[in-house]
């Protein structure tokens, strides 16, 4: 029996839920470093997002391309891995939520179960590389893949031919993986859906497929296009049969200026599929049988802005995006629904230690699926604060203080139709060796 | 809305202006330049003994000593600051020295200015004057075997060997100036060390490593005879020649 299944849209929910309560792992390996002797700051703006050099090594199939990459020629006592941790304290916030007595404010906070990254990355010969990144290891979640991929990288002798497969992270304005930010909030507009949508497609996501990439010397101008079975589709039982498709294209200028430094604009888009209906058994969704697929889009811009010098640079960034889910993605909905939104997020790096960071992060439903929803119903304002200070970074091992903490308010989202907040303070030790 | 977009670009074109103003190293920022990038090498004092310094070889530069190698400056001489910058935006090839060509150009003269501070050698000397290149003449069987000629005459084989695999009877027994083992490039590997382009090569032979056992043959041969020899070390490698 083929229907559209309420069922599917609660699952959805729970889904979203679930990558909600999952804080974001960043990636920095050091087992870069220790293969080329360069210090963490090398790579890294401010561990663990990039800068311009470590992007570089990055869309270079994380090569420096001097003769030094393949591996018979590192010691043979080298291994590829990395391991992350983050012990933290988290204590959350959430206001107006229903309770058998009556709407209250539900508080909790622990230490929380730290998990772990095992980051294992870096050539298996010239120009062929490979990421693969183990995660969780905690004792309720066991283990996942975040990521898995083979690159073959300067296929023909040219940096615009480097094909990835596997499960990548798509080349994001701000990559939710490298970002300074640590708490649950995330970047709002990545996973962001009309009210109703089953669709939980989260650019923000690892996705498995292809991904080719092309680039300049520097990187300065570069290319990426994924195409991928969106990940956590209900419908997933072969390579794409969810199909996405996911679009970057960045163009970078240095200045000698003290003023502004560097300055890189950018367009991306996407196109994610979900299924609406299910085969079903007893009224249960039989897993992996999804169909009658309907799409979500996003299409936006980014700007960088990196003032002052660019060792130790005041980052700008603005993401803005317009973003569309069809209407047979929302139960009861008559049309389309639509909604713009964006973040802005400043990060100061005053010396290599300390990055000071904030972000804004907004979105603003325009027309509702269900056209007797309030139009402002989800709309979102999110505001993170933080500041990380390294106190180690070698070619070895790092380690650093991060304190952050965000508000997020939803507009119409309790029970009763009040407005929701929830409140975010993450206190812990990042380190990586 | 028009208005606000206006007043953004326009403070973004000010700032760019108004600040576009140094062409020249700062010592002071250079030092933040050289803290991030080059300190895990080349030491916290520039004296090449920086954490990974023990696993490089060869070793880091040794900044205090002011000797550099890739120079298009006479033997003995002080590079000039487009020397370094060559170095520093394209690396050395097959050494723990990448390319720092993401770097702005002003990061790279920054870092030089500063440099150029840690050695006595850059207040007392000058760079010395560039080697003029004459233009490369084309590469033939002829001019490849009138290299083979020379590489014979200049005994090129002692240290680099017959076939250039780097194995010469002098080749284990090679230091340089600071006493750590310097052995001879294998020719045959294709991509030189400093740039695999003609004038890479050219500048080698015509100027010398300084600090390494490989000599100036600038007093010894002419420049025709080099651009030959040029084409004879190009022959020998596996790939062809690549542009920095």
């Amino acid at each position: 029996m083929i229907r559209r299944s309420r069922v599917l849209c609660r699952a959805g929910s729970a889904l979203v839920l679930m990558i909600l309560l999952t804080p974001s792992r960043a990636s920095a390996i050091p087992a870069f470093a220790r293969k080329y002797g360069l210090s963490c700051t090398a790579c890294h703006e401010a561990w663990p997002a990039l800068n311009d050099f470590g992007r570089a090594f990055r869309d270079s199939g994380y090569q420096m391309l001097e003769g030094k990459d393949n591996p018979t020629t590192t010691a043979p006592g080298y291994i590829p891995l990395s391991i992350r941790l983050t012990p933290h304290y988290e204590l959350n916030m959430a206001t107006n939520q229903q309770t058998d007595q009556g709407m209250k404010t539900l508080k909790s906070g622990s230490i929380s179960d730290i998990g772990l990254d095992l980051l294992m990355g870096g050539t298996l010969s010239d120009n062929v590389s490979f990421l693969v990144v183990p995660t969780g290891f905690t004792s309720g979640e066991g283990v996942s893949l975040e990521a898995a991929w083979v690159r073959f990288s300067n296929l023909g002798g040219s940096s615009w031919a480097n094909l990835k497969v596997g499960k990548h992270d798509v080349d994001l304005p701000r990559a939710s993986h490298r970002t300074w930010t640590l708490s649950q909030t995330g970047y709002l507009i990545y996973g962001y859906h009309s009210p109703g949508s089953v669709s939980v497609y989260d650019l923000g996501e690892n996705q498995r497929g292809v991904e080719w990439v092309g680039h300049d010397r520097g990187s300065f101008t570069r290319a990426a296009v994924s195409v991928f079975n969106v990940q956590g589709s209900p419908g997933t039982r072969s390579a794409f049969d969810t199909p996405g498709v996911y679009a970057h294209v960045t163009r970078e200028w240095l200045f000698d200026s003290s003023g502004l430094s560097a300055f890189r604009i950018g367009g991306f888009g996407s196109y994610a599929t979900w299924p609406t209906s299910t085969l079903t058994e007893d009224n249960e969704p039989i897993p992996g049988q999804g169909g009658d697929l309907k799409g979500s889009s996003k299409v936006g811009f980014d700007a960088h802005f990196w003032f002052g010098p660019n060792v130790t640079p005041a980052h700008l960034i603005v993401v803005f995006a317009h973003g569309q889910d069809n209407e047979a993605l929302i139960p009861d909905a008559t049309r389309d629904g639509t909604f713009n939104g964006g973040f802005v997020e400043l990060g100061y790096t005053p010396t290599l230690r300390t990055t000071v960071f904030g972000r804004y992060d907004v979105i603003r439903n325009g027309t509702q699926g269900v056209p007797d929803n309030p139009q402002n119903l989800n709309d979102k304002d999110a505001e993170t604060i933080g500041l990380r200070h390294t106190f180690n970074f070698t070619s070895r091992a790092e380690y650093a203080l991060h304190a952050e903490f965000s508000t997020m308010r939803t507009q119409l989202a309790a029970a009763d139709g009040s407005d929701t907040r929830n409140n975010t303070l993450f206190l812990g030790i990042d380190f990586a060796f | 809305m028009r208005g606000i977009w206006c007043t953004g670009l326009g403070l973004v074109l000010l700032t760019v202006a108004a600040s576009a103003d140094e062409q020249a190293g700062n010592p002071a920022r250079g030092k933040a330049v050289y803290g991030r990038y080059c300190v895990s090498c080349h030491g916290e004092r520039g004296d090449g003994a920086g954490e990974s310094a023990q696993y490089a070889m060869p070793r880091p530069r040794d900044f205090r000593q002011g000797t550099f190698k890739w120079r298009s400056t006479p033997t003995g001489s002080l590079p000039l600051v487009s020397d370094l910058e060559r170095t520093i935006r394209d690396g050395v090839y097959w050494t723990m020295m990448p390319s720092w060509y993401p770097l702005s150009r002003r990061a790279r003269l920054d870092v030089i200015a500063y440099l150029q501070t840690l050695s006595p050698r850059w207040k007392a000397d000058q760079p010395g004057e560039p080697l003029a290149i004459p233009p490369e003449p084309s590469r033939t069987a002829e001019s490849v075997a009138r290299g083979r000629a020379i590489y014979d005459m200049q005994k090129c084989a002692q240290c680099h060997g017959d076939q250039g695999a780097g194995d010469g009877p002098s080749a284990k027994t090679l230091a340089d100036e600071w006493g750590d083992p310097d052995p001879p490039f294998d020719l045959t590997k294709g991509h030189m060390k400093g740039g695999s382009t003609g004038e890479n090569l050219y500048l080698v032979f015509m100027t010398g490593l300084n600090g390494t056992p490989m000599p100036s043959f600038a007093e010894t041969i002419k420049p025709d005879e080099a651009w030959d020899l040029v084409h004879y070390m190009q022959s020998l490698g596996a790939r062809k020649p690549t542009t920095p």
